[in-house]
């Protein structure tokens, strides 16, 4: 599959090599965004149609050498319905086979077909394929952002981009926002809930185990084994009533004759009788040793996957958390390149670099401090503490406004948590300098005459003793 | 970096083409640059000391 974020439009091949165009509406898939190379199921409106009316990801994305069917069964099916059925039926053929191999009578043991370990790896595959990916993406040493409280501002700040710089489409960003969004998938609920450990030992695990499922195979024959052989047995024992009560009745002529047939049928009742016994001992030993298996698999099995459960949720955190810094430090180094961002945002605004952190000042300011929702405190101490840590302050005057705009665009293009603060007074500089911390003071030689004094001013006030003052003449 | 006492610079810096630190009695006031790379990596060096 091929997919345009900017147009919403893709193309579909078969594996008759027909392509299908597709538009965005008619992706009916809450799970995953459309993306490049993806499988999916789809559905045209007609035969000859090649305009698809409904397009979804299929279930079956990954084929290991180990799995049941391969890549070539999902070119040969039309639907997940499809290869669903066909998976069931290549199970149940293996099933069959190891049935018909193992001999219960002497069977004392079953034992696991996939282990707990290799399970675990090939379950949460997907996952770790995903996750490493996201852990490969480049965050040049800034904090990892948190996307819990960033996320809500990540896609204001990429569409102002794609808005105003018309050569940056979101194609550009389309391998972090496909990565993002499978990332997002696995910290809903229902991703959540799906991965209870109860319900994927019992649903799951235990339904690929081949021995077990050829055990509960074998007790279904016993069942039918068992109700076949006691209908036989009941049947023996009505014809003995019949003969017993035509003996008494005297309605045979030779009672000799029919008392040997009695016999005959009373040992085959017996015999019958005996078999079911058989049946229902193996059957009772064949139980058993389901119930040792469950028991032994599963106290293995909920300990090591709460583990690793526990594991890939925090590394799914850990991993959205890098895509979106990573992210932002694109969105950052491209916005920053943008002429267009640089007339409009800039000349707006902002003292921040063109990055979710700005976006989310810019919302800041908008709120009343005391009247804030849960979410916006926690916003706002968020943010206030990243600053804290990351931000390092600028403080540039100069009266030459194009320089000063110049200088201010190369600074915040340097380090994405520069924060420049651009004025033009003296009286304004004696303002901020007494009221507010600076990392740096950068200075225009032409400022004033008594430059000097100034620097003496700024170093004498507490807050900025430790700034380091630069003066620049260009 | 080169350095310069305050009263040097003033009476001097038109002449001044390098980047200085400037002093007095021998402490550092500030660095005085002509150079805009210049000035932009004196900004580097400190964003990735911080890092």
């Amino acid at each position: 599959m091929q997919y345009s974020h900017t147009t919403g439009a893709g193309i579909i091949i078969n594996a008759h090599k027909k392509l299908f165009d597709f538009k965005l509406i008619h992706w009916h898939d809450k799970t995953r965004i459309p993306e490049m190379d993806l499988l999916v199921e789809f559905r045209t409106d007609s035969e000859n149609n090649t305009s698809v009316v409904y397009i979804k990801s299929s279930k079956y994305q990954e084929f290991s050498q180990d799995s049941i069917i391969k890549e070539r069964d999902f070119w040969k099916t039309q639907t997940d319905e499809e290869l669903e059925k066909l998976e069931i039926a290549v199970f149940e053929g293996l099933v069959e086979q190891t049935y018909k191999k193992t001999d219960y009578a002497i069977l004392n043991n079953i034992k696991p077909s996939i282990s707990v370990d290799s399970f675990i790896e090939y379950h949460f595959e997907n996952e770790t394929n995903i996750i490493n990916h996201a852990n490969d993406l480049p965050t040049d040493g800034y904090e990892i952002l948190d996307y819990r409280i960033v996320a809500r501002f990540l896609m204001r700040t990429l569409d102002t981009l794609v808005y105003a710089e018309k050569r940056i489409t979101k194609d550009t960003f389309s391998m972090y926002l496909q990565l993002y969004s499978k990332l997002q998938y696995y910290t809903t609920a229902y991703y959540k809930a799906s991965q209870d450990t109860a319900k994927v030992f019992s649903e799951i695990f235990l339904v690929q185990q081949l021995y077990f499922a050829s055990a509960k195979q074998k007790i279904i024959n016993l069942n039918d084994d068992i109700l076949q052989n006691e209908h036989k047995w009941r049947n023996l024992k009505s014809q003995i009533n019949i003969l017993n009560n035509r003996i008494l009745n005297h309605q045979v002529k030779n009672v000799a004759e029919t008392q040997s047939k009695i016999d005959d049928l009373s040992k085959q009742m017996k015999e019958t009788n005996n078999f079911i016994a058989k049946l229902e001992q193996t059957k009772a030993r064949i139980q058993k040793l389901m119930q040792l298996f469950i028991a032994q698999q599963k106290k293995e099995f909920i300990a090591k996957f709460e583990i690793k459960k526990a594991e890939i949720f925090k590394l799914i955190k850990d991993a959205i958390n890098i895509t979106i810094t990573s992210l932002d430090n694109r969105i950052w180094q491209l916005g920053m390149q943008s002429e267009p961002i640089k007339n409009h945002f800039f000349k707006l605004q902002s003292s921040f670099s063109f990055c979710i952190l700005a976006f989310i000042q810019q919302y800041i300011k908008t709120l009343d401090s005391s009247k804030l929702s849960d979410a916006d405190r926690l916003l706002n101490i968020y943010i206030t503490r990243y600053k804290e840590r990351n931000t390092k302050k600028i403080l540039l005057i100069s009266n030459d406004e194009k320089m000063k705009f110049k200088l201010k665009i190369e600074i915040l293009s340097l380090y994405k948590n520069f924060m420049v603060t651009s004025i033009s007074k003296k009286m304004e500089y004696e303002i901020l300098i007494t009221n507010h911390k600076f990392d740096f003071i950068i200075m225009d030689m032409n400022i004033a005459e008594n430059l000097a004094d100034m620097v003496a001013f700024g170093k004498s006030k507490r807050l900025n003793k430790n700034a380091e003052f630069i003066v620049y003449d260009f | 970096m080169e350095e310069m006492e305050l009263e040097e610079f003033l009476a001097s810096y038109k002449n001044i083409s390098e980047t200085t630190v400037i002093t007095r009695e021998g402490e550092e006031i500030f660095v005085f640059t002509r150079d805009i790379d210049e000035l932009l990596a004196l900004l580097e060096s400190e964003k990735c000391t911080e890092k």
